[in-house]
Order: structure tokens, then sequence, then C-alpha cells
């Protein structure tokens, strides 16, 4: 029995220190892992919110000035009436030019594309949709590349006769939003 | 010292641990309260746009909902509450608050509530809203010719309003004429002494007043009758033959006929919106058939959103087979409106508007009631503006 002897550890003291060292990591990792998770829960609800918001925040001003929806909605949803799943209308801000605006479900992103009808060779004057001309002829429709609006779109409802009433569904992660609205065209 | 230095180690185990085990109190207390927060803010979205929809339904029935549309504009310090309860889904719902400071002028007041457990989430929203109550570009005038008006033989009654002519008005043959405001006549009244006129006033040589142009079939005007009409076009022919295969016909919207309108005897019109001509109108026409047959009946109603009325490119002729005519709207002619035969009393609520008006009844009167929004709604086009605007949105927590 010397001094070095002395210094080291009994196996009592190791076992104990490394159970407390194996508990104290346990709960470290834990911790961690919680976190993360959360993290990931918390990122993936504000981003599905905030593309919630963004989507209804444009398509709503524009769906409130508009003169004229062309897709046609069912007044209520059922069994024989399902909802719409994308929706055709007038501009209404523009009220120089005949222009329609498409927001449609592609994929899991939600986009806006702009058309516009002419007859030949007339490109510059826009006419309705439901334009015909002398000879009795459907007008030529134009269509601008669609720019995605939001993404981890699930679906989205139209239906109602002008008061159109929205129901939009989000989800990522794991996590899923519904927001439900209605909208009132002024000028329809 | 070695007693010392074990001490040591001890210690900065112990507080490297603490640290440790605090840091990760702290990120998971961090994340939590970052969790709570999303998570009300994904709730107090829907809440928003649950409200924003109450806001829809508010417009919207002050538009639509008659007796709304009709306490908003006339009543100024009228007010309402309304609940919906599970308004869109289960457990959402929203009151509606509407308070007018004037007529046609009010503040809404929506509050969207969800209840997630045992907490709710809600959302105000406050938005005032006003209705631009237009003017008449002819005031009070209920009947209006750019020309004569000539009334032989008949009576013609116009409340609330006044007549104006931009030529002469000519009263003859044992007529009867009562104006509740002013008659007026750009060159001449030409009353006969076998005639009555009773008016608050009369005013010859008065300024000339421009006749209010329609738009019929300008396809480039978003307001034309033809482009409001949108599908419902018809050619004299179709229109002929809808009307030959119901007799009992009802219109809704703006209805536009590219050529002659001719309403037969035993055909019952309804008409909820406007019917339009892009050349005559004539309803009732002669044939003695219509003695035994049945005569032409009219009836024009208004309809939220639409212009309401009869109108014309060229002539309007109330011929003999007419039963009878009651509009709410406006009767508007680019040229002549001639009344040959009025069996039974004719009500129009609203205005008449023509180049020319020649009355010729020694049946029953005219009556004519001036509304100046039935007027308004029916040049529509000239005086657009939109119905109710949105001054301000205000977003409270």
């Amino acid at each position: 029995m010397n001094c070095k002897n002395k210094k080291g550890f009994t196996l009592i003291e190791i076992m104990i220190s490394l159970t407390i060292s194996i508990l104290l990591f346990f709960i470290l990792a834990e911790s961690y892992s919680l976190s993360q998770k959360i993290y990931f829960t918390t990122d993936a609800k504000a981003e599905i919110t905030q593309n919630g918001r963004v989507i209804l925040d444009r398509l709503i001003r524009e769906l409130r000035q508009t003169p004229d929806i062309i897709t046609d909605l069912p007044e209520t949803v059922g069994a024989g009436s399902p909802a719409a799943k994308e929706i055709i209308f007038q501009d209404g801000h523009d009220t120089t030019q005949i222009n329609y605006i498409r927001y449609y479900l592609d994929g899991n992103n939600f986009q806006r594309q702009e058309m516009f009808f002419y007859f030949e060779p007339d490109i510059a004057t826009h006419v309705y949709f439901y334009a015909t001309d002398m000879y009795g002829n459907d007008p030529i429709m134009v269509t601008s590349t669609a720019k995605v609006i939001g993404e981890y779109v699930d679906d989205i409802e139209f239906w109602g006769d002008r008061l159109t009433n929205i129901n939009l569904y989000l989800s990522k992660n794991g996590q899923s939003e519904i927001i439900n609205t209605a909208v009132y065209g002024r000028n329809l | 010292m070695i007693k010392n230095k074990r001490g040591f180690i001890l210690m900065a185990t112990t507080f490297i641990t603490a640290l440790l085990l605090l840091l990760s109190a702290y990120v998971l207390n961090f994340t939590l309260t970052e969790l709570k927060i999303s998570t009300s803010q994904a709730v107090a979205t829907q809440a928003y746009y649950l409200a924003e929809s109450g806001v829809a339904e508010a417009i919207w029935r002050l538009k639509n909902d008659s007796s709304w549309k009709s306490s908003f504009e006339d009543n100024p310090s009228w007010t309402i509450h309304l609940v919906k309860n599970n308004a869109l889904f289960s457990g959402g719902s929203y009151t509606i608050d509407i308070v007018n400071s004037g007529q046609a002028r009010g503040e809404i007041t929506v509050t969207g509530k969800i209840n997630k457990g045992n907490s709710t989430a809600q959302r105000v929203i406050k938005t005032s809203v006003y209705k631009a109550i237009g003017e008449s570009p002819l005031a009070d005038v209920a009947e209006y010719a750019d020309g004569n008006i000539d009334i032989s033989g008949s009576l013609l009654n116009v409340y609330n309003g006044s007549l104006a002519s931009n030529n002469n008005v000519i009263i003859n043959f044992w007529s009867g004429v009562n104006v509740d405001n002013r008659v007026a006549a750009g060159v001449k009244i030409i009353k006969h002494s076998n005639s009555i006129l009773n008016a608050a006033s009369t005013l010859e040589n008065a300024p000339v007043v421009p006749m209010p142009a329609v738009s019929f079939d300008d396809l480039s005007d978003l307001n034309s009758f033809k482009n409001k009409a949108g599908s419902q076009v018809y050619t004299e022919n179709q229109f002929a033959a809808m009307m030959n295969a119901n007799h009992n016909l009802t219109l809704n919207g703006v209805t536009y006929v590219t050529g002659d309108i001719t309403v037969p005897y035993t055909q019952t019109l309804t008409i909820n919106g406007a019917l339009v001509a892009d050349k005559d109108i004539t309803i009732g026409e002669n044939d003695w058939r219509c003695i035994f047959s049945g005569r032409a009946n009219v009836n024009v109603n208004t309809q939220p959103g639409s212009p309401s009325g009869i109108f014309s490119k060229r002539k309007i002729n109330f011929e003999l087979c007419l039963g009878s005519f009651n509009a709410a709207g406006l009767i508007y002619a680019n040229d002549q409106i001639d009344i040959l035969s009025v069996p039974n009393i004719m009500n129009i609520v609203g205005g008449v508007i023509s180049r020319k008006l020649t009355l010729t009844s020694i049946w029953q009167g005219v009556n004519i009631t001036l509304n100046e929004e039935n007027i308004i709604s029916g040049l529509g086009s000239a005086l657009f503006s939109p119905v109710i605007t949105v001054e301000h949105w205000e977003e409270q927590y």
C-alpha cells in the first residue's frame, strides 16, 4: 500500500460516478431532443400559419374587388355538389383591360396565374371569355406563367353564391391547420 | 494539498453539471414558450379570418337583406346585434354589431371567437361602411322628355317629383295633369281650356337639361347593358320564341335583345331586372283577337345589384292590347314613348326618360312616382360608384 494506490478510486466510487454521469447524459440528451422536436413543431406551425395568411390576404383582396367569378361555385356543399378546387375570376383592380386571375393548387403549391382572351389579330384588345366574333368563334386564351403564392397547402375549397366561402388546408411536418373564411365581392 | 485538489475537481464537475442542466432547462423553457406563441398565433389567425367572414356577411346583408338594407339606408340611429354560433365550423362563432352614425353610414364590429379546450382565441375587426347615395342627373324630375310632352284625353299624375321637357308641354282634349313639384318647359306650356293642370309651380323657357345617356351595346364599356346581360343576349326571333313557349315568362337580371321586342296579347312578362332592346319595344301589339283572348301584362321589379326597367334604343309603344303595366324602375327610350291605351292604371315607381312622350288614353291614367334610386341604377354606367366603401379596418386583440 503506497501513496499511488491510495489516490485511485474504489469500484463503488467509479460505479456511482458512472451512474450519475449516464443519468446526466440522458437528461441532457432528452432535453436536447425534446427542444429539437418542439423547435420543428413550432417552426412548422409558424410557417403554415404564415403561408395561410399570405395566401388568404392576396386572394381575398382580389376576390373582393372582382366584378365576375367565372368558376361555377356550388351554392352549398353536399354529397352531390363538391366544392370547387380552383377559382377563376375577372380582375377588378385593372379596369382598363379585361383580365382574369386563376388561383389553383399544384401539388402542395398554391399558384396564381393571369389570363386574358382576344380575337386574332388584335391581341391588344382583350375580350370577355364568353365573347364570340362575327363568325361565332370563341376567343383565344393567353395565360401567363403561374407564380407560387404559398406552400404546404393540402387542399383548398371554394363554394357559395356571391358570399364566397374558402376552406384552406395546410400541413408541414405533421402539423396541420385549417383556416375557414368568407369573402363578399362588393362588385358582384 | 492532495485533499484540496480533489475538492477542486468535485467543485468543477458539480459546477459544469449544474450549468449544463440550467442551460438545458433554459432551452427547453425557451422552445416551450415559442410553441405556445406559435400555437396561439395559429388559432388567432383562424379567429381573424372567422371575423373577416363575419364582416363579409354583414356587408352582404347590407346589400341583399331587404330589412338590413332599408334600416341601414333610412334609419340614422339603427343598431343591430347578430350572434352566429358554429359559424363555418364547430367551435367557431362570431357576433356582428352595426351602429349607424348617420343615414347609410355606420360602423361594423365583428368579434370572431374560437373555443379550443378551455381557452378562447378572439379577434375583433372594426370597419366603417357607407353607401354613396347618388343624385339623379335630372334632380327631382320623374317624367323627362327632350322634345314635346303631349298629353291628350288622359290623366297623368306625377308624385313626389317634377315633369320637364326641353321643348313644349302640351295638355289638351280634356286631360288632367297633376304634378307634386314643378312643370318645366324649355319653350312653352300649352294648356287648352278644356284641360286641367295642377302643379306646385310652372316654368316656361326653362334652361335646357341634356338627356341622360344610357350605354346599350358598347362592348368596350364594362357597364353597358349588353355586357351586363352576359349570356342573356338573344336575337329578336329567339326572344319571340321564348315568349311563345312560355306565356308567363319571368326574366331575371339584364336581358338584352338584338332587335325588336314585341310583347303580344295573352303574354305575361315578369322582369326582375331590366329588359333591353336594340330597336323598338312594343307592349300589347294591336290585334283585335286580344278582346277575346286576353291582353299583355308586364311587371317590372327591382333586383339588388342590377338596373331595373325597360330600355329601348329606339321607341317604346304601349298599344291597344296592353292589359296592365306596373314597373319599379326606369322606362327609357332613346326616341319616343307612345302610350296609346291604358285599360288599368299604369304605375311606374322610378322615372320615365325619352326623346318625346305622347300619352293618349281615354281609359285610365298613368301614375309616375319619383324614385331616384331606381333612376340612378337604371342609368347605371354614367353614375357608377361602389355602393359600399370600406373606409377603415382595424384589428384588435
